[in-house]
């Protein structure tokens, strides 16, 4: 998986030093979004799990920023707080992927022998099943949960990232600067570290980014199908199964956590774009 | 309408130019800025006349086809006139140039790798490319002229119509591409350095082809080429391009006795020639500039050495000297005798070792009987078939071969990067056949004997790491206890003609020159007794080539130490190495004192080579 | 490539894929051994537990065999289609799966020509415009489109055409066929949406890659017209890479489809998993599974199959190894 942008489409507004807009926008939903993850029981305004049965489901209002679903629960608290599921579980996979995923790259791409063949016969079995199904069915079998999915996707989404890096590293062993270092008798562990990782790094710090929106996608999607998160836990995707009903009624009760996860999803992509422009443009290799 | 309508036949006027273009510029628009590329070209070509436009990369040589082509990349914007049957082509409208395209003028590309569609059957390309009025043929009828047409440019298998393109060599690719341009019978033909990606062989073979071509169909061929020696042998008149301007025309037997202008005199004489070994090359120091660097004044200018205050006063004019020649240098008459003593000076013949290298004690590095095998699948190919050669201290051996001959799989494994499959290599006494298992101690003494200088000055620099970073890396790894790093860093720099603050860069500020000049340096750092050269100058323009041949022979003078070159360039190996190896498919066909071998070759594979070599007079 | 080499080659893809069939097979059918709690317990379901029960249920899915001749037992079964019955709504699996199957289809073939129609046909367009307003324009469209959920998109559209604008109807499969294509449009635009994001990415940066190939400038340096070049030279060579990621943009399309069924409540296989997956139906996640399975399988392999067709180097290459 490669950059979501054609490389060279973000720099058309960047001066020299100047940071474009859109990566400033993008980079407040994120600090938003992880403040809130982090902080989001002392930012809310009312306490997302207290249940108003009395006044059940409303609209918007000035005690009820979005208004409330069914349970009478209010839907901007559990907006905010729900932002610590949406990243936590992708933050978790991302990182796996980054440790193991690019590890395992490196050390495949550059040793290449029956260590790459294993590994690559792994990560081929992943690559053809889709994530989404295989949880279901196991979550079918175990009964599901959040933590669940989160070791099943860290399962089927390092191979990605292993693929990745291993494509990357492999592009780079046969070049001259790699067979000069080795011809001088600079230790494997050096050339690994210090002349092929840096060359590789764009590409693997930008999958890093396209595997955290991957996986918030995917864990929302999961919780929205009620295969995720245990009910009642303010998630943005169970929110956006839970208010489907009030569509009708109250639309923005379903449509804020859907836009959120777009909203965080999207952000992160750019940002991925950008810094792996940012990353591979000193020094470009041919 | 067809194309005969909008172009007058130009025939109708014996002296009227087929293609006459005057004051051709063209500027690369971007949303911040506005680059010159070319500025006021003007040259004609007359039916069946062949001429050249000879230029080092970056002398918009290429973009000027494009341009007369009407295929420049959006963003490049032509002006003045390129006039074709009396039509101002510039002004025409993108349907009206398609019409023109290929039944007027046809054009082939550099690569005949990439130039032919990938999925389509060889048939298949040059059906399409026959002129409209064969759409309504038969398909057998497509067929049988697609034949004909293969004759004509020396394919005499039919079977190669059904073939797809990665299925031929090079050659044969480039054959097809030509019958391809030609299928529509231009009367123009335009071939971007149509034998650069080949092997020489397979070079001379195709220029021979378009030469005859043109001849027979009396056609006019504009040839694009960086080589001054092989546009002599090949072409009428000459035209030098340098930063986007012609330097200087001329016809060529004339040119090639007297350039007229120090560029080009300069060009020629840092192209080594294969008949003799030259006391010393000229080089011209720097590289090519950017157009915008050097307006206002005479381009050459800054690299000039007979440069004054008068050239630095305003862009000098394309003048006429004698009947037929130009030269846009003011200074041309002042300096011409100058010139001319300088040639005869630096052309002077050194004195050759003929002597056998020291059939001595023990050499330094010795080969025998080493076999290659590479296998994947089924197939297995054998790349080294009993090679055996013999480098002693401070000798300079060359290695010659086409792509496929395995010099450079034996350059590979002599610094451990291959392993043979089977043979014997010893360098120091210590044998080396497979570094796997040598000692640490020996590998450590290994690597400060033999050292390379790899091809492509591109990627052979961490594009990551500066300059003096790489160095300091190298030498630490020679000598892990080395002290004052920074100071033998600047003598590295110094020794290879960099300033010491070279240091603080990326390799991507630095010209391919330079670069290769660091690698240099790196590989120096190890304190070498061998130093492999595998293709290290190819890809470098002419004028950098020189500068770095120059520089390999200083510091063999001051430090003594020995090269292997593996080049598929005889004058390269004539000009640098004492005793030559040619190899051809995996063996040595021939080796000994390099002069011997280059006059007297006594293989006939040697004998090819030599004649493929572009020299100036009756090459083809 | 002749018809035996064509045979050779089918011959060992086939076996490839019942190694492969056999063993996710075996994956699935171990999924009720490594499921917590007894198999017993997991296949009476809400069943009170009797002797009587138990006796049923041993007799049905030779829970008393070894488990290996139960799973050759069961597998036999699911060559013929038999996965057994579902436990929560008692019916044969296979019948279960059989009345869903037909909605589900039609979804996606419906979807996968609105992905291939947005997706190359956008893809090719930006990649034509390269930076002009027009692929700035698609190419930020796709970002958004590709961080876009199906359950999402299918929540707005649901707002937008069906509540807001009433286009569409909100649920409900229709009828005869234009009513079933007027009642999935909204699910099928849904899951088009995220996919063709993806294929739209991958046209883009294909047809890039080839309109600066040299072929493409030998071809006008020849006079070809530009429909020719475009058909035989552009989208010819940039079919390839697409062809390659045609596995992924099923694998998408499937488990989109999952989402969208559910939030447009359409009555198809991705429902029915999700409903088994909530419910712990074991029986029916097997069936299901397996079906997907053979469906993603076969699809790589015409996918395959494709790939060859299109690029004779490959295909070349493969005869003489």
């Amino acid at each position: 998986m490669t950059a979501v942008l054609e490389p060279g489409i973000l720099s058309r507004s960047r001066r020299r030093g100047r940071i474009p807009w859109i990566v400033v926008a993008c980079s407040s939903v994120i600090f938003v979004v992880v403040l809130s993850a982090f902080l989001g029981s002392m930012l809310v305004p009312l306490n997302p799990d207290a249940q108003d049965t009395a006044l059940g489901m409303s609209g918007p209002s000035g005690a009820h920023l979005l208004g409330t679903d069914q349970l009478g629960r209010d839907i901007f608290s559990r907006l905010i707080v729900g932002s610590r599921t949406a990243i936590v579980g992708p933050a978790i996979v991302a990182l796996s992927s980054m440790i193991i995923g690019d590890l395992l790259g490196l050390f495949a791409g550059y040793r290449g022998g029956w260590v790459d063949s294993l590994i690559m016969r792994w990560v081929d079995l992943m690559w053809s099943i889709p994530a989404l199904l295989l949880i279901i069915v196991v979550a079918g079998a175990f009964g599901g949960g959040y933590w669940l999915a989160i070791g099943l996707l860290i399962v089927l989404i390092v191979p990605l990232d292993v693929r990745v890096v291993r494509g990357a590293t492999i592009e780079q062993m046969p070049r001259p600067y790699v067979e000069a270092a080795r011809t001088l008798g600079v230790p494997g562990r050096r050339i690994l570290l210090s002349h092929i990782w840096p060359n590789v790094a764009p590409v693997a710090v930008a999958n890093t980014f396209l595997i955290f929106a991957t996986c918030l996608v995917s864990l929302s999607g999961l919780s929205y199908l009620g295969l995720g998160v245990s009910p009642g836990t303010p998630d943005w995707g169970l929110m956006l199964a839970e208010n489907l009903s009030l569509l009708f009624v109250s639309p923005l009760a379903a449509l804020a956590p859907g836009l959120m996860i777009v909203l965080t999803a999207a952000s992160t992509n750019i940002l991925g774009d950008w810094v792996y422009e940012r990353l591979s443009e000193k020094g470009v290799s041919r | 309408m067809t194309s005969a309508e909008i172009f007058e036949q130009p025939t109708k006027q014996v002296t009227m130019p087929l293609l006459d273009v005057t004051g051709l510029s063209i500027v690369h628009k971007t949303a911040n800025a506005t680059k010159t590329v070319v500025s006021g070209i003007d040259l004609s070509i007359s039916p069946g006349e062949m001429i050249a436009i000879v230029g080092e990369s970056g002398s918009g040589k290429s973009i000027t086809a494009k341009a007369i082509m009407g295929l420049l990349p959006t963003g490049l914007i032509p002006s003045g006139t390129v006039s074709y049957g009396g039509t101002n082509l510039l002004s025409l409208d993108e349907r009206d140039r398609r019409l023109m395209r290929g039944s007027e003028i046809g054009m082939i590309l550099q690569d005949p790798f990439t130039m032919l569609n990938p999925v389509m059957r060889c048939g298949k390309i040059l059906a399409e490319s026959l002129s409209p009025e064969f759409a309504k043929r038969s398909r057998s009828e497509k067929r049988q002229e697609a034949i004909r047409r293969l004759a004509e440019v020396g394919i005499h298998d039919p079977s190669v119509v059904d073939r797809y393109p990665f299925q031929l060599s090079g050659g044969m690719r480039q054959r097809v591409a030509i019958a391809a341009a030609l299928a529509r019978d231009p009367k123009l033909l335009i071939a971007d350095e149509p034998s650069t990606a080949l092997d020489v062989t397979t070079q001379r073979e195709i220029l021979a082809l378009i030469k005859e071509i043109q001849r027979t169909r009396g056609m006019g061929v504009m040839l694009i080429t960086h080589d001054l020696r092989l546009a002599f042998g090949t072409c009428d008149r000459v035209h030098v391009l340098y930063a986007g301007s012609l330097l200087e025309v001329a016809p060529s037997v004339e040119f090639e006795h007297e350039p007229l202008h120090p560029y080009s005199h300069g060009l020629l004489l840092s192209e080594p020639p294969v008949d003799r070994k030259l006391h010393e090359m000229l080089s011209i120091p720097g590289s090519v500039p950017d157009p915008d660097d050097v307006t206002g004044m005479c381009s050459f200018a800054p690299r000039c050495q007979w440069a004054s205050a008068v050239c630095r006063e305003g862009t000098p004019a394309l003048v006429q000297i004698g009947t037929d020649r130009l030269s846009r240098c003011v200074r041309i008459d002042e300096i011409r005798d100058e010139m001319v003593q300088l040639r005869k000076r630096i052309q002077a013949e050194a004195t050759e070792a003929v002597s056998e290298p020291d059939s001595p004690v023990e050499p330094l590095v010795r080969v025998r009987d080493v076999y290659k095998q590479f296998s994947s699948g089924k197939l297995s190919v054998r790349a080294l078939d009993g090679v055996s050669i013999d480098i002693s201290d401070g000798q300079s051996v060359g290695i010659v071969g086409e792509s496929g001959s395995g010099k450079t799989t034996l350059a590979r494994m002599l610094i451990g990067l291959e392993t043979a499959s089977g043979g014997e290599i010893e360098i120091c006494g210590i044998p080396t056949t497979d570094w796997s298992k040598l000692s640490r101690r020996d590998t450590s003494r290994l690597r400060s004997t033999v050292q390379m200088v790899f091809q492509d000055p591109y990627s052979s620099l961490n594009p990551k790491r500066s300059i003096g970073w790489t160095l300091q890396e190298a030498i630490r790894t020679h000598d892990p206890k080395a002290r004052n790093i920074a100071a033998q860093e600047a003598e590295l720099l110094k020794t290879v003609g960099l300033p010491p603050e070279y240091g603080q860069r990326k390799p991507v500020g630095l010209s391919g020159g330079e670069r290769q000049r660091v690698a240099i340096a790196r590989a120096l750092a190890a304190q070498p007794q061998l130093l492999i050269c595998d293709e290290s100058v190819s890809a470098l323009d002419m004028s950098v080539q020189a500068q770095i041949l120059n520089l390999f022979g200083k510091i063999r003078a001051e430090r003594g130490l020995g090269y292997l070159f593996i080049t598929h360039d005889l004058a390269i190996v004539r000009q640098i190495s004492d005793y030559v190896y040619v190899m051809h498919r995996g063996r040595v066909v021939e080796s000994g004192p390099t002069k011997e071998v280059l006059e007297q070759p006594a293989d006939p594979y040697t004998r090819k080579l030599i004649t493929s070599t572009p020299q100036s007079s009756d090459w083809l | 490539m002749s018809a035996r080499h064509l045979a050779l080659f089918l011959a060992r893809r086939a076996g490839a894929l019942v190694i492969m069939l056999a063993i996710l097979s075996f994956l699935i059918y171990s999924l009720l051994y490594l499921a917590p709690g007894s198999p017993v317990d997991i296949l009476l379901g809400n069943q009170p537990r009797t002797p009587e029960t138990v006796r049923l249920l041993n007799e049905k899915y030779h829970l008393d065999q070894p488990f290996l001749t139960q799973y050759w037992i069961w597998a036999q079964g699911a060559l013929q289609l038999d996965f057994g019955t579902s436990i929560l709504t008692t019916l044969p699996v296979s019948e279960e799966i059989g009345s869903r199957l037909p909605v589900s289809i039609f979804l996606g073939i419906y979807a996968y020509i609105l992905t291939m129609i947005g997706g190359v046909g956008l893809g090719v367009l930006s990649a034509l415009r390269r930076k002009t307003v027009v692929d700035r324009g698609i190419v930020g469209a796709s970002v958004i489109a590709l961080s876009t959920p199906a359950f999402v998109s299918g929540v707005f559209l649901l707002f937008l055409f069906a509540i807001t604008v009433q286009l569409f109807p909100a649920t409900g499969i229709g009828e005869d066929f234009v009513g079933r294509l007027w009642h999935l449009t909204l699910p099928a635009v849904a899951l088009a949406l995220t996919v063709s994001a993806f294929v739209l990415k991958h046209t883009r940066a294909a047809v890039l890659a080839v309109i600066d190939q040299d072929y493409v400038t030998f071809a006008r340096a020849r006079g070809l017209s530009p429909i020719r070049i475009m058909s035989t030279y552009v989208l010819r060579n940039a079919l390839i890479p697409i062809v390659t990621i045609s596995g992924l943009v099923l694998g998408s399309l499937i488990t989109g489809a999952f989402l969208v069924e559910v939030t447009f409540s359409v009555p198809g296989i991705g429902q029915l998993l999700v409903d088994a997956a909530v419910n712990k139906d074991l029986p029916l996640i097997q069936g299901v599974a397996m079906i997907i399975a053979v469906v993603i399988i076969l699809a790589n392999l015409l996918a395959d199959l494709l790939y060859m067709a299109i690029d004779p180097r490959i295909r070349v290459e493969r005869k003489s190894v």
